[in-house]
């Protein structure tokens, strides 16, 4: 018995310090919470839930859609993500579905598992390159968004696999708490005050105390990656008709479950669409869309607006995040543009909190709840009020 | 609780050293911790129906107390006995798995009249482990009645049996005449045994979360809406269910076997590599095997087996295969699952061909001739086509999924091409490692006896090769499909 205790210890030993290092460093920064938790505690504590390995997000989305049953959702990609709850009439009513979806196909798929009571309003997200045929394959599965808790071991075996693979590129990273981020779940909240708000908004803490040294700065990672013609920035033969066609059946969808839906085109930072202009006709995505999407939008008699270029939101490139995700306060610009032309998005919108919020924040990029009676803000001075916020 | 889950990583390893290190050599002492260790086990799950377990155990155990007492000649009161015995566990059966069927079949029977009657369905939960639970205390109290045992009279030894957590929640169905001696004697700790015994835990721990749960993804998603995938994937579809089912429930039961063999006990055996049978009898050899043996045993031989004529050997293979498809579960499907078989079955009664291939394939030789493949190949497309009726949720789902591979076969080639090198590519070459290793292993218990390998080195390299394999292929936990049984 002793002797096959022994060889077990043993035998265990490489296993240990595979997983030990990355458990602890999993559990000091509570990356491995069920989505049960981190839906609960980031509607009743307000805890920012920032994870740094592993992105369960759309699930514990719809998790928080469950219980709060808004009247307006804002829905699409991380280009939507900058939508905050205060700028509607009741607060409450309001949450940003952002990064739920990953591709088109999401959209349906999303519906289809939305829990029983529907949204009022839905304020669509349609990203260009979501429309590029060369890169969208149409065919792959949509997300599940099954809420179904993973267990702790399937937790655990994910968390440890993105840990080390995160390890190997130099991406682990650790550190005392920010000041103040005593409420966070994941290593980015905690360490960077990164993460989503309860309001389903996202707080980019590192991008934005960093602006000068990232390698965004001035959009130059945005530039590079179109010079490159990869990913978000490949470019395109045409714009995918199977996309547009699910775009129409997502709208006929939604006029079935009686959701009346806001349809935008989300803006790039001017410098960054001056060049995609440059090379306009390999991006048909980003300067057709527009015209392709219109007539569908028209038949459900439904508003689509195109922000591609930022400086039609009456913004400049302070007002952005990074090369294509605007900020905060471009996005309230966005919001008085749509419900300006929509009556029922309109109706749910508090418009004098949205004037205060576009006149009295103090970043350009980032709105700063803890000073609501800011100074009205001058857009020249913002990269300097950005560094003060340190 | 589950095997593939960290609570059961933390609860076996803990009851393992209680039971040797403080109880080791008191047995009973060891009976009454399992008793405890398999109640905290299934309690895990729901403890609400843990009062079924005790009922079942409580009224066989009673029930093979009075058979003792009963004289042979006594022929009504043995019968009645029995009989509690019978309506108490296929009750519990009836009451929580059939009651809907019953009667919503019946609502749709007097529909077919131009009548409509309402019924009232239970809504209750099915309790994990109940056909298997009430089928192995079945078995005791009709051993006990046809005086083939002798009844237990240490009430902890018997609860420990019919609750024992290694096999309580999906098998393998132990007989009482098999495992009751086991808790009947002390019990001595072998090195050999327990290391086998984990290597069974981890042959199975890959079956599980490598071959069937990364099926699981594909098979539920083509399953879902088979209008949207061409023929060709379809049948694949069909193919990945047969591997997810072997890989879960066989899975299961080599966790089983292996965590009773780190207790000291035997279990067992209730899978025999069954996709390398040449024809439909032999599959029937080499799966399930403790429920085809139950069956066997309890059904098809008092039915009169093979003995009475011609047409009372068809209608007792109809029955037995019927039964064991309802066995399954309270739906048509299962039942059409069974017939299929029973048809299968068929062709080989008519021509007597049903008891050919009794031995192992290939015995001599490391491949099959080409022959015993195109056999192989011919049985397997079979099950594959009745694993359909099983997966699919209704009758009509499964015709029409059917159909569909049918019709549309020989279209979509492209897609196919596509899906099977991106979504289906790692799957599939797990599938092809796993029929690898066990055609090596075919003549051992499990793909893992290494038993035969002498240096220890190579043995450890397996060791954490397989755990490797798990750790980075095993996907997202999905459930026992046989916990729904």
């Amino acid at each position: 018995m002793r002797r096959f205790l022994i060889k077990c210890g043993v035998f265990s030993i490489p296993l240990w310090v595979i997983f030990a290092p990355a458990l602890i460093h999993l559990e000091t920064y509570r990356e491995l919470e069920s989505i049960e938790v981190m839906a609960s505690q980031n509607q009743h504590n307000d805890v920012l839930i920032g994870l740094a390995y592993t992105d369960p997000m759309h699930l514990v989305k719809q998790a928080v859609l469950k219980n709060r049953q808004p009247e307006v959702i804002a829905l699409g990609t991380s280009r939507v993500l900058q939508f905050r709850d205060f700028v509607f009439s009741k607060p409450d009513s309001f949450y940003n579905c952002g990064r739920a979806i990953g591709k088109i196909q999401d959209l349906r798929a999303f519906l289809s598992a939305y829990p029983h009571k529907k949204p009022k309003a839905i304020i669509l997200g349609l990203d260009q390159d979501l429309f590029n045929v060369d890169e969208e394959d149409l065919s792959k599965e949509p997300r599940s968004y099954q809420i179904k808790d993973s267990s702790y071991g399937t937790r655990l075996t994910k968390g440890t696999k993105a840990f080390w693979e995160a390890w190997s590129d130099g991406d682990v990273v650790t550190g005392t708490n920010l000041p103040g981020t005593t409420n966070f779940i994941g290593r980015n909240a905690r360490l960077e005050n990164e993460g989503y708000r309860a309001d389903g908004s996202y707080i980019y803490g590192r991008l934005l105390r960093n602006a000068e040294t990232a390698d965004e700065y001035e959009f130059g990672g945005t530039i590079r990656r179109i010079n490159k013609g990869k990913g978000r920035f490949a470019t395109a033969t045409e714009i995918n008709p199977s996309a547009i066609q699910q775009i129409a059946d997502f709208l006929e969808n939604c006029r079935e479950l009686d959701i009346h839906v806001v349809g935008f085109i989300p803006p790039y930072a001017g410098k960054v669409y001056d060049r995609l202009k440059q090379d306009s006709e390999n991006y048909p995505h980003v300067f057709e869309l527009y015209e392709s999407l219109k007539p569908i939008f028209d038949a459900e008699d439904r508003l689509l607006m195109d922000f591609s270029d930022i400086r039609s939101l009456g913004s400049n490139d302070f007002e952005t995040t990074d090369g294509f995700h605007g900020s905060e306060v471009s996005y309230l610009k966005l919001l008085r543009e749509l419900s300006n032309r929509d009556k029922i998005l309109a109706s749910s919108v508090n418009v004098s909190a949205l004037n205060h919020g576009i006149a009295h924040t103090f970043s350009a990029r980032q709105i700063i709840e803890e000073r609501p009676e800011a100074q009205p803000r001058s857009p020249q001075s913002s990269t300097s009020r950005i560094q003060s916020i340190e | 609780m589950i095997f593939n889950s960290l609570e059961f990583a933390i609860f076996l390893p803990l009851v393992f050293l209680i039971y040797w290190l403080l109880l080791g050599r008191m047995r009973k002492a060891q009976n009454t911790f399992l008793v405890f260790a398999s109640y905290v086990f299934y309690g895990w799950w729901d403890w609400r129906f843990l009062f079924l377990i005790f009922a079942s155990s409580l009224v066989d155990y009673l029930v093979g107390l009075c058979l003792e007492k009963a004289p042979d000649e006594k022929t009504r009161l043995r019968k009645t006995l029995l009989g509690i015995s019978l309506v108490a566990n296929l009750g519990m059966l009836g009451v929580f798995k059939y009651y809907n069927f019953f009667v919503e079949s019946l609502a749709d029977a007097v529909t077919l009249f131009g009548q409509q009657l309402d019924v009232a369905t239970l809504s209750w939960v099915l309790p994990v482990g109940i056909s298997f639970y009430t089928f192995q205390t079945l078995s005791y109290s009709i051993d006990v009645y046809r005086r083939k045992m002798q009844p237990v009279h240490d009430p902890v030894a018997f609860f420990a049996y019919v609750s024992f957590f290694p096999q309580l929640v999906a098998g393998p169905i132990e007989r009482a005449s098999h495992l009751v001696p086991q808790f009947m004697k002390p019990r001595v700790f072998s090195e050999a045994h327990a290391t086998d015994g984990l290597r069974q835990i981890l042959w199975g721990l890959f079956k599980k979360m490598v071959i069937a749960d990364n099926c699981a993804v594909l098979v539920n998603q083509i399953f879902d809406s088979p209008e949207s995938y061409p023929g060709s994937i379809l049948a694949l579809g069909a193919v990945l269910f047969a591997f997810q089912i072997y890989g879960d429930f066989s899975g299961y039961s080599d966790i089983a076997i292996g965590t009773a063999r780190l207790f000291g006990f035997d279990i067992m055996r209730n899978f025999a590599y069954p996709y390398f049978s040449r024809d439909i009898a032999e599959f029937w050899r080499r799966w399930h095997i403790s429920l085809s043996s139950w069956f066997k045993d309890y059904l098809y031989i008092p039915l009169g087996g093979s003995r009475g004529n011609k047409w009372e050997v068809y209608r007792n293979v109809t029955i037995i295969f019927l039964v064991s498809g309802f066995w399954h579960g309270a739906n048509w499907t299962f039942i059409v699952w069974g017939a299929l078989h029973a048809l299968f079955f068929f062709r080989l009664l008519m021509t007597k061909r049903h008891r050919t291939h009794t031995l192992p394939i290939a015995e001599d030789r490391r491949l099959p001739t080409v022959r015993e493949l195109s056999q192989m190949l011919i049985t397997f497309s079979m099950v594959c086509v009745a694993w359909v009726f099983f997966r699919a949720d209704s009758l009509s789902g499964a015709l029409d999924y059917l159909w569909r591979v049918v019709t549309t076969a020989h279209t979509g080639w492209p897609t196919f091409v596509s899906y099977i090198s991106h979504e289906a590519f790692e799957p599939l070459i797990m599938i092809i490692v796993l029929l690898m290793i066990e055609w090596v292993q075919r003549q051992k218990q499990h793909g893992l006896d290494l038993r035969m390998v002498n240096w220890a080195p190579a043995r450890y390299a397996i060791y954490y090769g397989m755990i490797f394999i798990i750790y980075q292929y095993g996907a997202e936990q999905q459930d026992f499909i046989y916990f729904q049984f």
